[in-house]
């Protein structure tokens, strides 16, 4: 510590640290452009210019280290003089459009002018103009504005990970852009609109729809993943107009990522407004009596012969009221887990709740990690800026997957195992560590072998070796291979691998609330906080081969999600009734009988359990459109109607205390590790006649609500077929050519895209709307005979017609 | 005391003294206003009725920065924005509620771009209460038929601002 | 696009001098080599060195832009620069362009139809001793007039 006089006030304050850090944690005001404390410093604005004793210059706060004794005037007249000459130069090419700019009203250069700045400007020569460029459906520019504190440039280089805007041309000339006109890809990018302190860099879909003054703003909870961001709604009149993330320096630091920042757009798009019942064919709105009169008819008439599949995106309570209501009814089927392709991971595993297990500040200080079958930069973002800080640091985290996804950090080993090796690729990398451990090599991991994998042995060595050499290492299972065939045994392997290697073992899971569903009996085999229940049979079985007499369907499209889309269509067709409780039309909605409207997640209230283990509460930021009702309230009426008992709940927090209850039990806690995976059933190997598809999702393409949100669907674009150069160059196939591909299900139309970093033998097809056709997700695919369809012919991609 | 007293109330000079007082005003200038065939004169800063005005190329002024419904202290304009298909600020709503407003003009005060006024009209009425609500439609109408007295009664307030 | 060999091997050998890590302190020197063999830089060249070096595009925009000495346009195969700054503008650098604008025809940023010249006002060459200064290709021509300048340009072909 450091003892220093800010305005004549002594101050203790950790030696080495900027002025500027001390200053902000004392209170004090000074006013910056440039620095922000999650980026490096530039000190390219001279806004915090303070006067020290003894220098004859004024310094920038935020580039002076406070050193022992060091006398510091913030406010003093030599102090903002400087400041008044830098908003000078600042002001003579800005300008003055705040009120047609989006950033007037929260805008920095705003606010110091008043504060700091003259009140007339000297300055009568024309002012500099910059042509703006499209930087994508996401940012908005108007580069005339730009003061030049170059954020977002290190903030695409530090937090990104991939530079994508840059300074080009000098002085007076400078400009901040990509120079070429392309799209901003990053998954990070919103956070420069927030960084921004003018107005040159803003919200495209907000564009003009509101000033700052007048929103409301709502603390609310991502849902989309199972970070949990912390984020806050604003909306005016009840129409939501933006999100901005709020800052938790335990979850989410100062960033959000574009999903959970741009999702919002979907209240507002392709609603269910009202209850609908299908007459025939056609669908008719009815009021809430009419709908619930036919549901619960329904129903009663199939009565336990029913099956539940939820969205793991939907509150604890939701899914606490759905498995009351279905195992209330006497029915054992209900399952969030629509992806998962492993029907043995219940019966083996048992218990896969995904937890971290770890905190997400721990991932920070790992000095090894090895990610399994994901690609945290699009699953879970703010995850993987964690692992980037560690990598920082020095840390050496490796990945092994089916492919090479394009990564925004150094891997110390980025594996690609052969096609549908998931489990043996694991397994070879456990007796890696085994071998490393010099403890012996367990029985079951004799029979691995890394090359049998499409593995090279020299490199899961190393692999292994830095797991073993780390003080803190970390083996996390990836949203992808939780969902693979072999899932059951690649966990069991994962976490054996964990256990030699002395390293954590936690999962990286797939949505918001993937924990909450697990715990609260969203699964087939576990009641609530693992209570023994009347097993069940997993998403896998109960829409596919082998369906119920009645399906209900809360918040999710198993027409696009399920682990086999074709047989949950055929599944959907067999049964004789399905109530889709949604908030949006889609593919489930439609082929339903009755469609009961409920609240997207910013009219909702309830709570998420995140992949850390945290429970994080949030109210509603607006009223549901139209005639829409929280899920909750529309599950009590349900229950209560068809006698299940204890249904008659007033308020959402009753069930919370429920669904609470059942987290403790289930051992939900902040930073709580993964249950132990049980024995699990060995995997039979995957094969099929083509290229085996890996249905990694894409970040845009995720679940229900981001697929209805229109700037990231612009940003989506296409879902594509990524295949490597070799299977391309062999079938004569080019970048961009669009193919109809076969799979077990059918077929699909698609772009294919080449990348080196998918292997021969597979093709990376996300799960979503226009691949829902090929069939099973993890299937095979093989290219049409008339392979390449070089006719220019466009490929639908209408969302509303799949 | 009583003398002068008894002279005033005997020769009723109070009286007279009144009627002079009527008299000498007999014969001076009339201040009365025979409205509505007269009017009394209006400053140019008269704040009457509202209009939004149009630029001569008859593209409209107002460019929904929202300044005048921040400022207004009753609470009597509601905006709504939206990019225009040419990439410009524009509003696709832009109600006065003139029985919620108090004419202080503020609103005028406020804008940038000189869109918002307040004119010299103070005779309108509605027959129902939302007559008084009025619409974007209405504001520009107002504001096209009376742009040359608006015209002129801000070229006149120029110097004293 | 992939850069020609000479290039490559001069970009490998400026690499030796700077940390292995730090692809990104080579950037000049592969630019000031891929402009000696290719004459000037275009976005299919930039992306390239961008390639070579592992370094975002981005990254080579900023380095070709901020400099002068790069050319993002073609230029003629004699570049002639005149400085035009205080030291050369005070010894009449004003006659030298005026002279070299009216005997090649063309303004500056310009190249002349035949491809051969190209006119460029630069600032201060550092050789304000023998102003005013006029720099082709590899030579400096010091105290120029413009006599000279026809001298100049009669000795090029």
């Amino acid at each position: 510590m450091a003892q220093i006089f800010i305005n004549g006030e002594a101050h203790e304050v950790p030696e080495g640290q900027m002025l500027i850090e001390a200053t902000d944690a004392l209170g004090i005001d000074v006013p910056r452009f440039c620095y922000h404390r999650g980026l490096s410093v530039a000190a390219n604005c001279r806004m915090c210019l303070v006067e020290v004793a003894n220098r004859k210059t004024p310094a920038p706060a935020c580039a002076t280290p406070v050193s022992e004794g060091m006398e510091v005037q913030t406010h003093s007249e030599g102090a903002l003089e400087a400041r008044r000459a830098i908003m000078e130069f600042l002001l003579i090419n800005h300008p003055l459009d705040c009120p047609i700019c989006d950033q007037g009203g929260e805008c920095d250069l705003q606010d110091f002018a008043l504060a700091h700045g003259s009140g007339h400007s000297r300055y009568r020569e024309p002012k500099r103009a910059v042509a703006d460029e499209d930087l994508g459906p996401l940012i908005e520019t108007e580069m005339t504005r730009c003061i030049h504190c170059t954020r977002c440039v290190r903030f695409g280089e530090e937090v990104g990970g991939y530079a994508e805007l840059g300074a080009t041309f000098r002085g007076e000339e400078m400009e901040i852009g990509t120079y070429v006109g392309r799209t901003v890809e990053s998954e990070l990018s919103g956070n420069m609109i927030d960084l921004c302190p003018v107005g040159a860099l803003t919200s495209k879909p907000y564009r003009y729809k509101a000033r700052v003054w007048e929103m409301r703003h709502h603390p609310t909870i991502c849902p989309h993943c199972p970070v949990g961001c912390n984020m806050k709604v604003e909306e005016v009149d009840d129409e939501v107009k933006r999100v901005l993330p709020v800052t938790n320096d335990a979850i989410n630091e100062d960033w959000i990522c574009d999903k959970g920042r741009y999702s919002y757009e979907a209240v507002h798009h392709d609603r269910v407004a009202e209850p609908h019942i299908k007459v025939g064919d056609r669908w008719r709105a009815v009021s809430w009596e009419t709908a619930f009169n036919a549901a619960l008819k329904g129903l009663r008439s199939v009565g336990s012969d029913l099956a539940a599949a939820v969205a793991p995106t939907a509150t604890v309570e939701e899914q606490w009221l759905t498995q009351h209501l279905v195992r209330g009814l006497g029915a054992t089927d209900i399952d969030h887990r629509l992806g998962l392709a492993d029907p043995d991971l219940d019966a083996g595993v048992a218990n896969a709740t995904p937890l971290l297990g770890q905190r997400l500040v721990d991932l920070e200080a790992l000095d090894g990690a090895l990610v399994i079958g994901g690609n945290p930069r699009k699953d879970q973002p703010l995850a993987n800026h964690r692992l980037r800080k560690a990598v920082a640091r020095g840390a050496r985290v490796s990945a092994l997957g089916p492919v090479r996804y394009p990564r925004n950090l150094d891997h110390f080993r980025d594996l690609v195992h052969g096609p549908g090796q998931a489990a043996p690729a694991v397994a070879a990398v456990a007796k890696a560590v085994a071998e490393a451990g010099g403890a012996g090599v367990p029985a079951n991991l004799q029979g691995a072998d890394a090359e049998e994998a499409g593995l090279d042995p020299r490199e899961v060595q190393e692999l292994a070796d830095s797991l073993i050499h780390g003080r803190q290492t970390s083996v996390l299972v990836g949203t992808l291979a939780q969902e693979d065939p072999q899932a059951g045994e690649l966990i069991r392997l994962a976490h054996q691998a964990a256990r030699l290697a002395g390293a954590a073992f936690g999962y990286l899971a797939a949505y918001g609330n993937s924990v909450g569903a697990w715990a609260t009996g969203c699964v087939p085999h576990r009641g609530p906080g693992g209570d023994p229940v009347r097993e069940g049979r997993p998403a896998a079985a109960f829409l596919a081969s082998d369906p119920r007499r009645g399906i209900l369907t809360l918040g999710c499209d198993p027409l696009v999600e399920a682990a086999d889309p074709v047989a949950a269509q055929a599944a959907f067709e067999a049964a004789e009734l399905h109530v889709a409780i949604t908030s949006h039309w889609s593919a489930t909605a439609r082929a339903a009988d009755v469609v009961l409207p409920m609240a997207a997640y910013p009219e909702n209230e309830g709570a998420y359990a995140s992949g850390e283990g945290r429970l994080q509460a949030f109210g509603p930021a607006a009223s549901p459109v139209g005639e829409a009702r929280p899920a909750w309230k529309i599950l009590r009426v349900l229950a209560h109607t068809l006698g299940v008992p204890e249904s008659e709940f007033v308020e959402v927090g009753e069930i919370r205390e429920r669904a609470e209850a059942a987290l403790t039990r289930a051992g939900i806690a902040l930073g709580a590790s993964p249950p132990e995976p049980g024995p699990a059933l060995e995997a039979e190997p995957r094969s099929g006649p083509g290229l085996l598809r890996v249905p990694a999702r894409h970040i845009y393409h995720d679940d229900l609500f981001v697929r209805r949100a229109p700037a990231l669907q612009e940003q989506f674009g296409r879902l594509t077929a990524t295949i490597s150069p070799e299977d391309a160059a062999e079938r004569g196939v080019d970048e961009g050519d669009a193919v109809r591909f076969e799979g077990p299900g059918g077929s699909a139309r698609l772009p294919v895209h080449l990348d080196g970093g998918v292997p021969p033998g597979v093709a990376w097809i996300p799960a979503g709307e226009d691949a829902a056709s090929l069939g099973p997700a993890f299937g095979w695919v093989r290219l049409s005979d008339r392979a390449a369809g070089r006719t220019g012919e466009a490929v639908t991609a209408d969302p509303s017609e799949a | 005391m009583a003398g002068p007293r008894l002279l005033q109330t005997w020769f009723l000079t109070e009286l007279w003294r009144g009627l002079m007082l009527t008299g000498r005003n007999l014969f001076k200038r009339k201040v009365t206003v025979q409205y509505p065939d007269e009017y009394t004169p209006a400053s140019p800063r008269f704040r009457g009725l509202h209009a939004l005005r149009r630029y001569p190329n008859g593209e409209e002024r107002c460019i929904a920065c929202k300044l005048c419904e921040a400022v207004c202290p009753a609470l009597a304009i509601e905006i709504d924005s939206e990019e225009r298909d040419d990439g410009t600020r524009r509003t696709t709503r832009y109600d006065i509620d003139l029985t919620k407003c108090i004419y202080c003009g503020l609103c005028e005060e406020s804008c940038p771009v000189d869109a918002i006024v307040e004119t010299h009209i103070f005779e309108f009425h509605g027959e129902e209460r939302g007559d008084l609500v009025y619409g974007k439609e209405t504001l520009l109408a107002i504001g096209d038929r009376y742009e040359s007295e608006i015209a002129e009664a801000r070229r006149k307030d120029a110097p004293y601002r | 696009m992939e850069l020609p060999e000479p290039v490559t091997r001069r970009i490998d050998q400026a690499r030796t001098r700077y940390p292995a890590e730090e692809p990104r302190a080579a950037v000049i020197e592969a630019l000031h080599a891929a402009q000696d063999e290719l004459g000037w830089l275009d976005q299919p060249t930039l992306d390239a060195v961008a390639d070579y070096l592992g370094l975002e595009p981005i990254k080579v925009y900023e380095a070709a832009t901020f400099y002068d000495m790069f050319n993002r346009e073609p230029v003629g195969r004699h570049h002639v620069r005149v400085c035009t700054n205080i030291s050369c503008w005070l010894c009449d650098s004003d006659a030298v362009t005026d002279r070299l604008r009216e005997r090649l025809g063309i303004d500056f940023g310009e190249t002349t139809s035949d491809g051969r010249f190209t006119l460029t006002e630069v600032e201060c060459l550092g050789a304000c001793g023998g102003a005013p200064v006029i720099w082709i290709g590899r030579s400096y021509y010091e105290n120029a007039t413009p006599e000279r300048v026809e001298e100049i340009l009669d000795g090029l072909e």
